[in-house]
């Protein structure tokens, strides 16, 4: 027999792994060994996604057996360089967002990002990103209350 | 890829780079935050030695529960009020998580000068308590002043067989464990406050948790528990309609609201307890400072205008001043930390 | 007679410039992302303390209403939805908007959200009291069969896929653990950071999955603007099939708006979902379906009169906006509650009132500002994007003032965008999110009440007759599954 090893295989394997993990911190709690304690319904969950996730890759794997007798190709999911640095631009504005405060962070993140999404040159990303946290600045902190001030 | 790791090379560096030209001029602004980030020790010292000017811009008061409650009310109240006498704008943030241990970690972060103030309520001794780790301590608070007191009070459906604080206890001892006293949530004032009315008066309830005192009263008004412990202001509209029926109260003395309703001391059950609403302030704040907060604030929870606010809400103005708060804190903290080890320590 | 004489006061007073001001604040304030109805009322009424106790209800009761119909906004245009009760809308409303049909579904969106305010304010003035009583019979073990009722939901969202939507379910109600434990206050899986011990909040959650998880798309369009096809649905010519639809969900809305604790958001997915199983041959659910907006529309928004009840008689806030008007009411000297109908009976009407000329005016707004609402959004994608990834940090931050679900949020727009890549529903996993809380801590609740007997639920008759809904309900959804072909 052969074995299938795709994207969906992995996901299975994953949610498995993640599932005996989940299991394994919800006994940790106090009180696990009781009925109902806080660590009842975790382990319930953890418990029915094992199950889900094991008939969710003996699903995957008899749909790609069918796939493969049928001769289609799976086209698995592309993620797009894009994708990455899009994810990484955020997660910089994140770390530094505490540090130098809404606007002085969102502007660069702006700017970038705009370059990201195909705007040509540097005037216009550069002007787009600098009115645009400035008019939410207004809009949130002033007009609304929000204290963005306090990021 | 290599195009793209300069971008982001790039990105490190700008963003640094502005940060650092800019967070002089933001610094300005009274954002304290920033200034600390850049390391700047020769304005924070000369903050710390500053006279007792409070500094320039609009006074913050942080609440660590969210809006329509009545800590929110009784601060958003009070401070339009003090605006007045401190003749600065103050702004009242809700930072809200956690049960407060995410606004009170916020404030734990604030400078000592004066501009930011925030809740200071029993919560600050019982959250480091249920929480494994809060991101502050009690220490790094120091109580101002305080606003108001409500009681805990004992409240029944109004049709419920218990007709006095005798029958409940009676009806209590005799079935240890049975009857049921709904409370606003795990580690709560008034689960606390059930909890030490138990320890005192020697019996065991069935306590049920739920979510707020609007779901207490509604589970009692569905008879699906027995009873459940609130503050009168919370209960005040259904009891004058004859729907609820407060037993008693956990208070040194009769309410002025309630003033047929007993106090558990006159049935010599000797507790008083309730939930305080007061203000804190940052514990490195020169004393200066205290005492211009202090007088400004004392007047606005003096002045006709808050009795009135208080009154309309149904709740009681209890002003204590800076050493008369300090001292009530101070006999507050340990009773407060027992009862909410106990309360953890029923749950194991 | 007394509703007339409500009528009278408004306009005779001056009253209606203010349902008018309000409304208008509250459809703009509804429809930024992060801001909801409750942080509307929060922002708006200290600015009201000092009018007239008549004109400033007048005013908040527009601000009420009109900001739960403009959270339709975000959603159906940005697929954005601002809280957990337009979720349900976005599911079909984002796909018809995408397919061009902009006008019509927003503007259906404000119709049946103004019709549904109209509906449960008539159930709220006829039959008050006699509702009022039977959400007093919801206790612990009929909100768990409520919330268990909303688990058999999951299988009808998820698509194609029932397997990998129960995985999404899973993965969500495994989330939904992370927090202190309501019952006995220990803290689960919090990794020691004191910010994960209230749980994660709803809402930025909400805002990452569906909001953040969007601009994800890095198409070769993202110069043009939207790929609008002009063809207009062939589902609009025939309105009448909508009827049945929206008046099954406004009837639903009202009736879950009128049980404490089970707010719109309940209201709309039960709405979802039981129209889902009314569907007719041609229906296309979750896949650009009319009806689907008018369900969950109609029903959050009908969930307002439904709300106003136990509010009214018994003092008791179903939900956040009725929590702030009641703090409002008590700083006009006003009590809600059993009394408040005698005493002021005048304000009572007016109140009333101006809930019939607010959602008038959400419907005549509606219908006026979709236009704008498209132009803006219209825009090409490269200036929306960055302009929605900026209201997706603002508006997780905006609900709590608090840093972290600016984290919490970023987390779930790369979990969504990563559910999206893989082909796992992510409507299951938020409603899983909604409905873990209150399954667990009524289970718990009632469990402490009955004296850990579980068995005692059973001799509950509510209890038996929500679980036999559930039960038919997913029956239901199983055969009708197998006698459809699926599509691929």
């Amino acid at each position: 027999m052969k074995i299938y090893f795709n994207n969906s295989t992995m996901i299975g394997i994953l949610l498995v792994t993640a599932s005996v993990i989940y299991i394994y911190a919800a006994m940790q709690l106090p009180g696990g060994a009781n009925s109902l304690g806080p660590s009842f319904l975790p382990i319930l969950v953890g418990c029915l996604l094992i199950i889900c996730s094991v008939i969710f890759l003996i699903n995957e794997q008899i749909e790609n057996k069918k796939q493969a007798s049928s001769g289609e190709n799976e086209s698995s999911p592309t993620i797009d360089k894009k994708h990455f640095l899009l994810v990484i631009y955020l997660i910089i504005y994140l770390l530094v967002l505490r540090h130098f405060g809404f606007l002085l962070t969102s502007i660069p993140l702006l700017f970038f990002i705009n370059r990201l999404y195909g705007m040509k040159g540097m005037i216009k990303p550069l002007l787009v990103a600098v009115f645009l946290p400035i008019i939410i600045y207004f809009l949130f902190q002033s007009l609304l209350g929000v204290p963005l001030n306090l990021i | 890829m290599n195009k793209k790791w300069i971008v982001l090379v790039t990105i490190i560096f700008v963003s640094v780079f502005i940060a650092a030209c800019g967070s002089e001029s933001s610094s300005s602004e009274g954002n304290g935050e920033e200034a600390e980030s850049q390391g700047s020790e020769s304005e924070s010292e000369n903050n710390d030695s500053a006279s007792a000017e409070l500094p320039e811009g609009d006074i913050q008061t942080m609440i660590p529960v969210a809006e329509g409650g009545g800590t929110d009310t009784t601060h958003r109240g009070l401070a339009d009020i003090v605006e007045e006498y401190l003749d600065r704008n103050v702004v009242v943030n809700n930072v809200t998580g956690s049960g407060g241990s995410v606004g009170f970690s916020e404030a734990a972060n604030y400078e000592g000068d004066g501009s930011h103030l925030f809740s200071y309520t029993s919560e600050i001794f019982t959250l480091p308590i249920y929480q494994e780790n809060t991101g502050f301590k009690p220490e790094d608070f120091k109580p101002l002043l305080n606003i108001s007191h409500d009681p805990a009070a004992i409240v029944v459906s109004a049709d419920s067989e218990y007709e006095t604080l005798d029958d409940f206890i009676q009806a209590a001892e005799e079935n240890p464990g049975q009857i049921s006293i709904g409370n606003s949530g795990f580690g709560n004032i008034w689960h606390l406050s059930a909890t030490a009315f138990e320890k005192e008066a020697g019996i065991e309830f069935k306590q049920v948790p739920y979510d707020g005192a609007a779901e207490t009263v509604q589970a009692t008004l569905g008879g699906h528990i027995d009873s459940f412990v609130a503050s009168p202001p919370e209960v005040a509209s259904q009891v004058e309609a004859g729907e609820l029926r407060i037993l008693a109260t956990m208070a040194e003395e009769r309410s002025e609201h309630f003033p047929d309703v007993p106090t558990l001391s006159e049935n010599d059950i000797e507790i008083s307890i309730g939930t305080w609403r007061g203000l804190g302030v940052p514990s490195d704040t020169p004393n200066e400072i205290v005492t211009k907060l202090e007088e400004a604030y004392s007047q606005a929870i003096n002045s006709e205008e808050f009795e009135q606010f208080m009154d309309e809400q149904g709740m009681n103005i209890r002003f204590m001043n800076n050493e008369d708060f300090t001292e009530f804190v101070e006999n507050e903290r340990p009773r407060f930390e027992q009862l909410a080890q106990e309360a953890e320590a029923q749950e194991e | 007679m007394e509703l007339l004489n409500g009528f009278v006061t408004v306009f005779t007073s001056g009253g209606i410039v203010f349902v008018i001001l309000g409304a208008l604040l509250g459809i703009i304030l509804g429809a930024l992302p992060g801001l909801t109805s409750t942080m509307a009322l929060a922002i708006l009424a200290p600015l009201t303390f000092g009018f007239d106790t008549l004109l400033a209800l007048c005013m908040l009761m527009g601000v009420y209403i009109a900001g739960i119909a403009g959270g339709a906004v975000p959603a159906i245009a940005l697929n954005m939805p601002g809280t957990p009760a337009s979720a349900a809308t976005a599911i079909d409303g984002y796909r018809l908007f995408k397919e061009g049909n902009q006008s019509n579904t927003l503007k259906m969106s404000f119709l049946v959200s103004g019709l549904g305010v109209i509906f449960s304010g008539i159930i709220l003035v006829t039959l008050a009291p006699l509702i009022a009583q039977f959400g007093l019979l919801f206790s612990a073990p009929e909100y768990f069969a409520l919330g268990m009722l909303g688990v058999t939901i999951i299988i009808s969202i998820s698509g194609k896929y029932m397997i990998r939507g129960i995985i999404a379910a899973l993965i969500g109600f495994a989330i939904a653990f992370i927090g202190t434990d309501p019952t006995s206050g220990i803290p689960r899986f919090t990794f020691g950071m004191y910010e994960l011990n209230g749980g994660i909040s709803y809402i930025p959650a909400l805002i990452g999955l569906f909001g953040l998880s969007e601009v994800f798309h890095f198409t070769e369009n993202t110069i043009k603007s939207r790929d609008i096809s002009q063809q207009q649905n062939k589902q609009m010519n025939n309105w009448k099939r909508f009827i049945p639809t929206f008046f099954r969900s406004s009837t639903i809305g009202t009736f879950i708006g009128s049980i404490p604790g089970a707010g719109a958001d309940i209201a709309s997915w039960t709405s979802y979902d039981v129209a889902q199983k009314f569907a007719k041959k041609g229906d296309k659910y979750g896949r650009g379906e009319m009806k689907g907006v008018i369900a969950s529309e109609s029903a959050n928004n009908a969930n307002v009169g439904g709300a106003l009840i136990p509010m009214m008689t018994f003092g008791i806030p179903g939900d956040g906006q009725t929590a702030m008007l009641i703090a409002f009411l008590l700083i006009h000297g006003l009590d809600p509650g059993p009394l408040i109908f005698e005493n002021q009976s005048t304000l009572v009407w007016a109140m009333f009132a101006s809930v019939f000329l607010a959602s008038l005016l959400v419907i005549i707004y509606g219908l006026s500002l979709s236009t704008l609402i498209i132009k803006i959004v219209n825009q090409p994608l490269m200036f929306i994007y960055p302009a929605v990834i900026m209201f997706c940090l603002v508006g997780a931050f905006a609900i709590n003032n608090n840093i972290f679900d600016v984290y919490v949020m970023f987390c779930f727009g790369v979990l969504g965008f990563l559910m999206k890549k893989t082909e796992f529903p992510i409507p299951p996993l938020m409603l899983a999110l909604i409905l873990a809380p209150m399954i667990e801590k009524n289970l718990m609740r009632g469990l402490l009440i009955e004296n850990g007997n579980f068995l005692m639920f059973f001799a509950r008759p509510l209890f038996l007759t929500i679980m036999g809904i559930g039960i038919v309900m997913l029956i239901i959804t199983l055969v009708l599954r197998k006698k459809t072909p699926q599509e691929v």
